[in-house]
């Protein structure tokens, strides 16, 4: 057992350091032990964890009576002479040391069982939850943020819960149960260990007081040296550009340098630990020493006695250390479990329909596609309204185009159709009914959706295409591509439609992208095709031919939101947003000839900048 | 972590690292000796002062009072020892690994653009902080440890086998055991955690990239399907980690247990040969072997425990090494003339070029700029537009031919004064954790505040920077605000607006400014561009009409080259392209 104090040590020292650089924004909540609260989430494996614990508690038992039956062994077995009961004592010895081992083992497996059986679980709660957030939320987490949740911050309540079966039990018992033989051994002498107990809780203690916060130093310096290294990694061409790259090493040196200096602070002071702790107990050796030289004189102790109390002294500070360990755990832990805990008790804003309502259900020969009710809506309540008294109808098989400079409210407006944000006030219809009628699912398999930022997945093209339609036939996947201007190219690709596509599409260009996510959009046939600036990447012949190809789409009303003019000024009706208002509405000529706005943009792209530019300047 | 050989090259390059803190070791190593030493002293001091607690009455206390004093002052040696090696451990192992850390920056400051457009950033960045990191937590374990452990070791055996051969014996033989597990469990559990790994990376990766679509998700109610897939890699990810995850606890029980065994061998096989009187064993001999046995093989089982670290910094330091190794730029020639406020004629001759030999890209172009001209490069996405810029700024060095500038082979020039020649604004806009002023000021660092907010106010970036929290003083990235894509660009271009370089570079520049923006800061680039040789990059073709010289690509290749109007008149592929726009 004494062997284990210095593994202990570094064990902790280590820990210490992980804790810091994954406890960045580790602020304790008080007094509330939220990875407590997720426990609920083992409760599959909940018999494990407490198998677990009990079974290392009994390992504990065990060793705690080692040194006594040694003590035994040699007072009453060597002193005597008797043979016999030195070999019984090592056979009750050895027996004990088995089950013991057994014991630890079946803790090791329980617990392992326990811990990642938790995290599978949590794993999945959280994808499940974050599955019905809406756009607000995910926009308020932001998706960095949550994919670290999902797993960094739960492989760290993994361990924590790992570690806590196996110690929060053992530990406590063992320091305890060390001072109980003491006093059971020489009642006198364990006044020694009630008094070293606080001292050296207090040195243990004072030493994590002080180094805590010196090591969210060194994290915030590993941080700088983070950024300064990937600001210099995606901004080379401009460093190079403006040759500064003198300026960049010195930063990083005087970086690379305070980041060192931290360091060794830091570590000098936890390195107090174990000189001081040992100090301390070596005291408690001498004093215990002594006076139990003075009680075996008076025949008050045996040798064999001393010995054990050297022994459980050294028990007593390692389980202790073990304790300073758990609240590091527990720390350490805080942090992720409170993280997590943010997702899961967060208010989903877009409930889906209570009622039933169905495709199937609305109005047989609707002649309305879509229609904004005097719409308006804030992403923030503090904030402007980000659309304001919205109103308009689109029939049936129409195109409508949206246009207006960036920011302006187009891609918010859009957004409320498929029910991504809820509206403040006013009411968005579909199909002659209110979009918050329908179930999420049907009101959602209604629409083809091309997002702005072209999001393919990893897999071939065959599997992203089909994610508006699982079962979708090779055909259907073709015709899809030839509306959205692809099919050539995909056929020529060597394994066609089976072709890899990389994370986020990167193997293919801007508007070979925009064209496979138009394509995944128009598999499933919808009946309302919302484009979302989705035709900037491609070249104005590409751009005019895919227009063309998509009026081929019986009955389907498309929306084209763009900045571009010539991808907008053949729809039946066009929509000018401005600062989030609507600014006109009607065909292109009516535009021309009575929005100012509108007009400002179409020459801004039609006449020869200089014209206009004279103009300002005059 | 996969296992790799230890390259020793690496490891005598470490060594070049601590040449410089050779004093500093050398101490802590004395202290480790004297630590060592300590430890077992004071081992052999309790041994003795047991045998002093013979029974009752028979209690040598004068002999007893001396090993106490002795005990005392080991113990106090030790523990200041222990704490001396400590501290001058840690001045060796993070000094090393600061110089190893500038060492690498300046290295990766000098590496052709082709290494960063090639590697991961996150990975470069994870060397510079996880594996340096590991590294110097190996270091310290190592100089704090090994010596004393040696030490222990070498010092410990000699008290054993002066104790007793026979006892010593049984340690030794026992204390390969403690090998023996770990490499078991090491060996058994290394599968386990492979495979534990793979399929965390592709949990992660999977994770990753529907977190990152969610909003694709919920456009095409792919929920379901996610979590079923997802659910399936979770499954296979409970399983291999549990069983990583039991294999390698294993170790430690069963270290426990072999030191319980060794525990109970030396009470009983001590206790039998004190009952026949062979071998002059003793009580005292006994306790104190106790002790000795685990202090013996502590060091074995640290120095295992440290080996796992250890392999994890050597695997780091081979990756630092691999930045450092890298082939940097090619220097600037020592006579390598500083350019001066370039008239700007510039000219491509039979330039060739490709990022790979195999695939063929710029081949034999040769064109030439006049110096003032506006030069508008038109094409679609992969016809090698930006690789032109690439060129011009030596981003890449040519396969074959030269891009000469006033008449002059570019690579006569120094890079430095090449570069900041052409002020360039790209489509990906850079901006760094800073101040709005301080990332207009990167160009010209000595620039005025007036300066600033003039070429802030030309890029039209003055007024929405006047809005912000704390205007110019409002601080931008991670922990401060973002901007819009547009306003971003708006930023760069008023950098380049404050150094106003003698060449210009427009990338895409204006690509996420919506149009009506776009034509006022276009009066901003139209002055500057003003009597200076300018490349243009656009998408718009209404911002390219006005150019001198338009450069029609396709495949890397000029295929068109001329003005608007001749270009028009020549119904090629810029009328088909120019056409379409107006359908």
């Amino acid at each position: 057992m004494y062997t284990y104090k210095r593994n202990m040590y570094l064990f902790i020292y280590s820990n210490f350091y992980t804790l810091l650089r994954v406890r960045k924004n580790g602020k304790l909540k008080r007094g509330s032990f939220i990875l407590i609260r997720l426990l609920k989430y083992a409760k599959k494996n909940q018999r494990y964890a407490y198998v677990g614990a009990i079974a290392k508690l009994l390992e504990a038992v065990f060793e705690l009576f080692l040194p006594i039956l040694l003590a035994r062994l040699i007072d009453k077995g060597i002193n005597a002479g008797d043979t016999a009961y030195v070999v019984r004592m090592g056979g009750f010895m050895l027996i004990l040391s088995v089950v013991g081992f057994g014991f630890a083992m079946v803790c090791q497996y329980s617990s392992s069982v326990a811990s990642q059986g938790f995290g599978t679980e949590l794993r999945e709660v959280l994808i499940k939850k974050i599955n019905t957030f809406s756009h607000k939320e995910i926009d308020d987490f932001g998706s960095s943020t949550l994919i670290t949740r999902v797993t960094n911050d739960v492989n760290q309540l993994q361990l924590a819960l790992a570690m806590l079966i196996r110690l929060v039990i053992r530990a406590p018992f063992l320091s305890i149960g060390s001072i109980i033989m003491a006093i059971y051994i020489s009642p006198r002498l364990a006044i020694v260990f009630a008094v070293l107990l606080p001292i050296f809780a207090i040195i243990l203690g004072t030493i994590m007081w002080i180094t805590v916060p010196l090591y969210k130093k060194v994290q915030l310096k590993l941080d700088q040296m983070a950024q300064t290294v990937s600001e210099n990694m995606s901004g080379v061409r401009v460093i190079r550009s403006f040759a500064r790259r003198r300026y960049e090493a010195k930063r990083s040196t005087e970086n690379s340098e305070q980041l060192s200096r931290a360091n060794i602070i830091v570590n000098n002071l936890s390195a107090l630990m174990t000189p001081a702790t040992t100090f301390v107990m070596n005291i408690g050796i001498m004093i215990i020493l002594y006076i139990g030289a003075i009680q075996t004189n008076n025949g008050a102790l045996f040798q064999g006695e001393v010995l054990a109390l050297i022994n459980y002294m050294n028990q007593m500070l390692l389980a202790l250390i073990v304790v300073a360990n758990l609240v590091v755990i527990f720390t350490k832990s805080q942090a992720s479990a409170s993280r997590i805990n943010e997702v899961l008790e967060a208010t989903v804003t877009i409930e889906d329909a209570t009622g039933t309502y169905t495709l199937k259900d609305v109005a047989q020969k609707p002649k309305t596609a879509i229609h904004f009710d005097h719409v308006s809506f804030d992403y923030d309540a503090d904030a402007a309204n980000a659309l304001e008294d919205i109103d308009f109808s689109v029939p049936v098989g129409n195109v409508l185009g949206i246009t207006g400079a960036t920011g302006s409210g187009k891609s918010t407006l859009i957004n409320m159709i498929p029910r991504f944000y809820d509206t403040t006030k006013g009411k968005v219809s579909v199909y002659d009914e209110d979009v918050s009628n329908f179930q999420l699912k049907e009101l959602r398999q209604l629409i083809g959706f091309v997002p702005q930022r072209n999001t393919l997945f990893s897999g071939t093209i065959a599997e992203n295409l089909r994610w508006g339609k699982v079962d979708a036939t090779d055909e259907e996947l073709y015709e899809a591509l030839r509306i959205a201007q692809m099919e050539a190219f995909v056929r020529s690709m060597p394994d066609g439609l089976e072709s890899p596509v990389s994370e986020n599409g990167k193997n293919f260009s801007g508007g070979q992208q925009q064209r496979l996510t138009i394509a995944r959009a128009l598999v499933s046939k919808p009946k309302i095709v919302i484009l979302d600036d989705s035709l900037s990447a491609l070249d104005y012949e590409t751009d005019y031919k895919l227009r063309e190809s998509l009026k081929e789409i019986k009955d389907a009303t498309v929306i084209i939101v763009s900045q571009r003019i010539s991808s907008i000024q053949s729809a039946d009706q066009i929509l000018v947003m401005d600062n989030g208002k609507l600014d006109g509405k009607g065909t292109h000529e009516e535009l021309l000839a009575h929005s100012e706005t509108y007009q400002e943009i179409y020459q801004s792209q039609t006449d020869p900048a200089a014209t206009l530019l004279e103009e300002e300047t005059k | 972590m996969k296992k790799k050989p230890i390259r020793p090259s690496d490891l005598n390059r470490l060594l070049g690292y601590m040449k410089n803190y050779k004093l500093i070791a050398i101490v802590a190593l004395i202290f480790g000796i004297v630590s060592g030493v300590g430890t077992v002293a004071s081992t052999y001091l309790i041994g003795l002062s047991i045998d002093a607690l013979v029974g009752a009455g028979q209690v040598e206390f004068k002999a007893l009072y001396s090993v106490l004093i002795w005990l005392g002052v080991a113990y106090l040696l030790t523990v200041l020892s222990q704490w001396l090696v400590r501290v001058l451990s840690n001045q060796v192992s993070f000094k090393i690994v600061r110089d190893l850390r500038v060492d690498t920056f300046f290295k990766l400051n000098q590496l052709p653009l082709s290494f960063f457009d090639r590697t991961s950033h996150g990975n470069v960045v994870s060397r510079f902080t996880n594996d340096l990191e590991s590294l110097s937590e190996a270091l310290v374990l190592i100089l704090s440890n090994l010596f004393t452990g040696v030490i222990i070791i070498i010092a410990s055996l000699g008290f054993m086998l002066y104790l007793s051969p026979i006892l010593t014996l049984v340690i030794v033989l026992i204390t390969p055991l403690f090998f023996l597990v770990g490499w078991l469990v090491a060996n058994y559990s290394q599968k386990y955690f492979t495979k534990q790994q793979n399929i965390l990376g592709n949990l992660s990766g999977y994770a990753s990239e529907m977190i990152t679509g969610q909003k694709v998700v919920k456009a095409f109610n792919y929920e379901s399907e996610m979590e079923h897939t997802f659910q399936g890699m979770n499954m296979d990810l409970y399983n291999w980690g549990q069983k990583a995850q039991f294999a390698s606890s294993v170790t430690n029980p069963a270290s426990r247990f072999i030191d319980h065994i060794s525990y109970l061998l030396i009470g009983v096989i001590g206790g039998l040969l004190v009952i026949n009187g062979t071998g002059s064993v003793t009580i005292g001999t006994i306790s104190s072997f106790v002790i000795y046995s685990s202090q013996f093989s502590k060091p074995f089982i640290e120095i295992s425990g440290i080996m796992t670290q250890v392999q994890t910094a050597v695997a780091g330091l081979s990756r630092i090494f691999n930045i450092i190794d890298t082939p940097i730029e090619k220097q600037d020639a020592p006579d390598a003339i500083v350019m001066e406020n370039p008239n700007g004629k510039v000219a491509f001759k039979n330039v060739s070029f490709s990022y790979d030999p195999k695939v063929e890209l710029i081949k034999d172009l040769t064109i030439s700029v006049e110096p003032g001209e506006t030069v508008a490069i038109v094409g679609q996405t992969g016809a090698g537009k930006s690789t032109l810029i690439n060129l011009l700024m030596r981003f890449y060095e040519l396969d074959h031919g030269t891009i000469e500038i006033d008449g002059k082979d570019s690579t006569l020039y120094t890079r430095d004064s090449l570069r900041t020649s052409f002020g360039m604004v790209l489509q990906d806009t850079w901006l760094f954790n800073g101040t709005v002023k301080e990332n207009i000021l990167y160009g010209k660092p000595d620039a005025t505040d007036e300066e600033i907010i003039e070429a802030a106010k030309s890029a039209y970036a003055h007024s929405f920077i006047e809005r912000l929290p704390k205007g110019y003083d409002t601080k931008l990235g991670n922990k401060g605000i973002s901007l819009s894509t547009g306003q971003q660009q708006l930023l760069t271009i008023a950098r380049v607006m404050l150094a106003d370089p003698p060449m210009l570079i427009l990338d895409e520049a204006t690509s996420s400014v919506d149009t009506l923006t776009e034509i006022r800061i276009q009066t901003a680039f139209l002055k500057m561009m003003d009597g200076r040789t300018s490349f243009v990059i656009a998408h718009r073709l209404s911002t390219i009409r006005e150019a001198d010289v338009i450069l029609v690509m396709d495949k890397g290749n000029v295929v068109e080259v001329g003005n608007h109007d001749k270009l028009m008149k020549e119904k090629g592929y810029y009328y088909r392209l120019h056409e379409s726009q107006f359908k």
